[in-house]
């Protein structure tokens, strides 16, 4: 950009999707009807480790209207789906591995019959032992969940991750000071308010799967494995979706497999919904981490040396985990300048449920632990934590803890934590806080027993895919005759807003208003694989994508207006009724003023003689991130987005109940492309954060999860969220379309660490595992005592 | 148990239908009236996302059997705006960006939409008891609350 004024990115334009959303137009997977449409249900395992002796199906079978019942001999290609791995299977063959294993599927005239159908089938099993506590399952003699290990994995170690840089042993040598302690951040079910669904179609050759998933070629490629068909006779088109999070990464590639081989066969449209139960028995959960995090310093602050393992529970399958592990890895020393580093990481099977793909992807985990260490850091040494913070960030130009350079990043964590402390008034409010508590120790009157605490936490975020592969994404544009813009790319609305910041960037791009633009669906039979919707990436990745698409589609529109206009450049001017103008580039020309300017072409004008010449107005962007560097070297991430998150609490020292009262927010974005929408992800993502800190607890035994239910399993409420103030901060990066970096998930990675600090500042002892939840608070307090 | 022939007056007009007893209003809504705006999130009453307007009050359609209502008034997120112009709730929610992915947005609505028929100049504490029942994952409600306060200033903010 050349400081000329943006038309249309920026701005907090209304979403292109709220009128269907708040008249109950927009059309959802469940919503879709198709004559003759089947349903299905699966059989789940009733063993967390079983082997399956026989699957007796006839009284089901014999229902009326029950139409068939698949299980794994029914699968004509690969019984078997996996990003990373192929180790889950479609239907279980001889064992099950957890309870969320599908053992069988019914499927049936109605919904009611398939859950009558499914609780008639029977089956036999041979019970194994299980193994159930990943340090456990690392030992010679534990039961195996992989025996044969041809996952790559060494017993149930599926995967070992770890680097070191300098000499972290001379590190410690040197230090003055060092903590180390042991961080338990645990489960977190997405407990989005749609559950996962889709509804297959078929002719008996070609497949057509609708769904509510976040990654539409994972389910195209894992539909074309299961049934032995290419690709191409395959298409996954995606409807509006309730919400994901990460949970609809992967997850819908075994849910779509089973719907497409029932439409496959029996060539009706077959419909899969799952029950709130099947939904949190069988889904990815964020993964459960044992973190020994050693840090050392000198007397005056500076960190000198980090020591991190993690030990992780993968559950029965890989899904993503081998790329959690990843990120973990190069996030578990934070954002720290720190010369001395050693990491090492094991993610290992166990016969708990399976972990993946949760927003934040390993981030929150690993923050927990060093951002919990910085605090016990600053208490032992009698600093401030945000002093201690800002004496030791990693800024533009320095060396990363993972040693990555931060050649073209890393000024906006400074300016995160500044004005984050600055609206918080953290110097005032740590303390009053301590003053208050020390009357409230000295106090035996009132009613209520209460501390007040402030905390904060500061992070790091490694936008989009990491390398050494770049990152790549297509996206097409086409200028129809009207000029109303259509674009196409692999990237889904989940709920955050990606079709309205996509149709900003290409409105942009084309020059015109934002009512022009309409984004489609994915399908995956229009565009190229564009990637996953992960990561943060689809307005950095395939933004930028859609960026380039637009700018090509609109080229020949912009070399007629420099012939007419007999300039080299132009740009456009949308005027005060919405019409969009060319002018040359370096005119002086406001909008307002435009109607009195000469030089000027109308956009609609030139679209038509556009047409009656005969020129394309169609392009295909296509953009890969700079992870590869020219010297051979590659960027674990191309950048960093950065944030710094205060949260404040009140907590009842008898019932060891927290209350969040406030949280300040302040993100590094790039350039908001539309500041209402960063405000939306930023405040969602933090109190999704919050309630992974406060009270988010899956409760599991021996591989059963005992509170698969939105009673038992608790989300923040509208009681339990507090008042937010989420600040922008916009450090332009280079890549991303108009500057812009990820969003996503970088808003709750830092809220988790944020309240349990506020926590340890108000009860005055740290609380290491999530979630602080009243009963984990009251036993830290009473062990204390 | 055989089918039960009810008549309904969903958004004005009024349907006969003939279902099982056991049949819930929100599986008539869905799949007899095609009113697909009334969602299904967890048909055991936990997340909200089925409520609709009784005779003006939120009930949770996915634990109301349909003959309970017979002959009742039943308001469902498509019958909420008024000839084609949005209740002044929809308006705010559109122009706060009180919606992400939208699933919770129609129970939501009608919870706030009968919350200011009772009580039309409400706190934000008010309003954040009134949908505590609604669960949203997406937004950290901050957007939905100031929208309600939004609409509550509005005049016929309390319009049902």
């Amino acid at each position: 950009m050349t400081g000329e004024e943006l038309l249309v990115v920026g701005k907090p334009l209304r979403r292109v999707d709220a009128l269907d959303k708040v008249t109950g137009q927009g059309i959802y997977t469940g919503d879709l009807k198709f004559p003759d449409m089947l349903h299905a249900k699966v059989k789940r395992s009733e063993h967390a480790h079983a082997r399956i002796l026989r699957i007796e199906t006839s009284e089901a079978e014999s229902l009326p209207g029950v139409i068939r019942i698949f299980t794994s001999k029914d699968v004509p290609g690969e019984n078997n789906v996996g990003v990373i791995v192929p180790d889950q299977p479609v239907f279980a063959e001889d064992t099950v591995r957890h309870y969320g294993d599908a053992v069988a599927m019914v499927v049936a005239e109605s919904e009611d019959l398939v859950r009558k159908a499914v609780d008639l089938i029977k089956v036999d099993y041979d019970v194994m032992p299980g193994v159930f506590d990943p340090e456990e399952a690392m030992l010679p003699n534990s039961p195996l969940v992989h025996p044969d290990g041809k996952y790559g994995n060494e017993g149930n170690v599926l995967s070992k991750m770890g680097y070191e840089k300098g000499d972290v042993e001379k590190g410690f040598r040197d230090a003055d000071i060092i903590v180390e302690e042991e961080y338990r951040p645990g489960y977190q079910e997405h407990a989005f308010i749609e559950t996962e669904r889709c509804i297959a179609t078929s002719d008996g050759r070609n497949v057509t799967v609708y769904g509510s998933l976040q990654c539409p070629f994972y389910v195209r490629d894992a539909v074309a494995g299961a049934l032995g068909i290419p690709r191409a006779r395959i298409r996954i088109i995606q409807t509006a979706i309730g919400g994901a999070f990460g949970g609809k990464e992967d997850v819908p590639s075994e849910l779509c497999a089973r719907a497409a081989l029932a439409a496959y066969i029996l060539r009706r449209p077959v419909r899969k919904i799952r029950s709130r139960e099947d939904s949190i028995v069988m889904h990815t959960k964020r993964h459960p981490m044992i973190i020994r995090h050693r840090l050392g310093a000198t007397r005056e602050g500076e960190l000198v040396a980090a020591r991190v393992e993690i030990i992780s529970d993968q559950g029965a399958y890989c899904s993503v985990g081998k790329y959690v592990q990843k990120r973990a890895m190069v996030h578990a020393c934070g954002a720290y300048d720190i010369p001395n580093s050693k990491v090492d990481t094991s993610f290992v099977y166990t016969n708990n449920i399976l972990t993946g793909a949760f927003r934040g992807f390993g981030g929150p985990q690993v923050a927990v632990a060093s951002e919990l260490q910085m605090d016990e850091l600053a208490r032992r040494l009698g600093m401030d934590p945000l002093k201690l913070r800002l004496k030791n960030i990693v800024e533009k130009g320095g060396i990363t803890a993972k040693g990555q350079n931060l050649d073209n990043c890393g000024k906006g964590l400074r300016e995160c934590i500044e004005k984050a402390a600055n609206v918080s008034q953290w110097d005032e409010k740590r303390d009053a806080y301590e003053k208050f508590n020390e009357k409230m120790k000295h106090s035996s009157t009132g009613t209520l027993n209460i501390r007040k605490g402030i905390g904060m936490s500061s992070i790091m975020y490694g936008v989009a895919l990491g390398g050494p592969t770049p990152d790549s994404a297509t996206s097409t544009c086409q200028i129809t005759e009207d000029g109303s813009v259509i674009i196409t790319t692999g990237g889904t609305e989940m709920g955050q807003g990606a079709k309205t910041v996509l149709s900003q960037i290409a409105a942009e791009a084309v020059g015109v208003p934002l009512h022009y633009v309409t984004i489609l669906d994915a399908d995956t039979s229009i565009v190229q694989n564009s990637g996953p919707s992960v990561a943060s990436r689809i307005t950095p990745v395939i933004g930028e994508a859609t960026r380039r698409g637009a700018k090509e589609a609109v080229s020949e529109i912009s070399n007629l207006a420099c012939k007419l206009l007999g300039v080299n450049r132009v740009r456009s001017v949308i005027a005060p009724d919405g019409t969009p103008f060319s002018v040359p580039a370096d005119a002086m020309v406001k909008k307002a003023d435009i109607d009195k300017f000469p030089d000027k072409v109308d956009y609609h004008e030139l679209v038509r003689s556009c047409y009656g010449e005969a020129k394309l107005l169609l392009g295909v962007g296509f953009c890969s991130t700079p992870t590869l560097l020219e010297n051979g070297e590659y960027r674990d991430y191309y950048t960093y987005s950065f944030a710094c998150h205060i949260a404040e609490v009140e907590v009842d020292m008898d019932t060891g109940r927290v209350m969040v009262k406030k949280l300040t927010c302040a993100n590094d974005v790039g350039k908001a492309i539309n500041p209402q929408t960063v405000e939306g992800q930023i405040e969602g993502g933090a109190v999704q954060g919050m309630g992974y800190g406060l009270m988010e607890e899956l409760v599991t035994l021996n591989g059963r999860i005992l509170n698969p239910s939105l009673v038992d399993y608790h989300i923040p409420t509208s009681l339990d969220a507090p008042q937010i103030t989420p600040l922008i901060i916009e450090e332009h990066d280079s890549f991303g379309p108009y500057g812009a970096k990820g969003i996503g998930e970088p808003s709750l990675i830092p809220t988790p660490a944020a309240v349990l600090n506020a926590v340890g500042h108000a009860i005055g002892l740290a609380v290491r595992k999530t979630p602080a939840s009243p009963e984990n608070v009251w036993r830290a307090i009473r062990d204390h005592r | 148990m055989g089918d039960r022939s009810i008549k309904l007056i969903v958004n004005g007009y009024s349907y006969n239908v003939s279902v099982p007893a056991e049949t819930t209003l929100l599986e008539v809504l869905r799949e007899e009236l095609q009113l697909t705006g009334t969602k299904f999130g967890c048909d055991t009453g936990e997340c909200g996302a089925c409520t609709v307007l009784i005779d003006g009050r939120p009930f949770r359609s996915c634990m109301t059997l349909a003959v309970e209502v017979e002959g009742k008034r039943i308001t469902t997120i498509e019958g909420l705006a008024n000839g084609g112009e949005l209740h002044p709730v929809q308006k705010k929610f559109v122009e706060l960006q009180a919606i992400q992915c939208g699933f919770c947005s129609p129970g939501m609505i009608l919870t706030a939409v009968a919350f200011l028929g009772e009580n039309p100049k409400p706190t934000r504490q008010e309003v954040r008891r009134a949908i505590s029942g609604n669960i949203c994952r997406c937004t950290g409600y901050q957007k939905i609350v100031e929208a309600v306060i939004a609409a509550s200033k509005i005049n016929g903010g309390g319009r049902k």
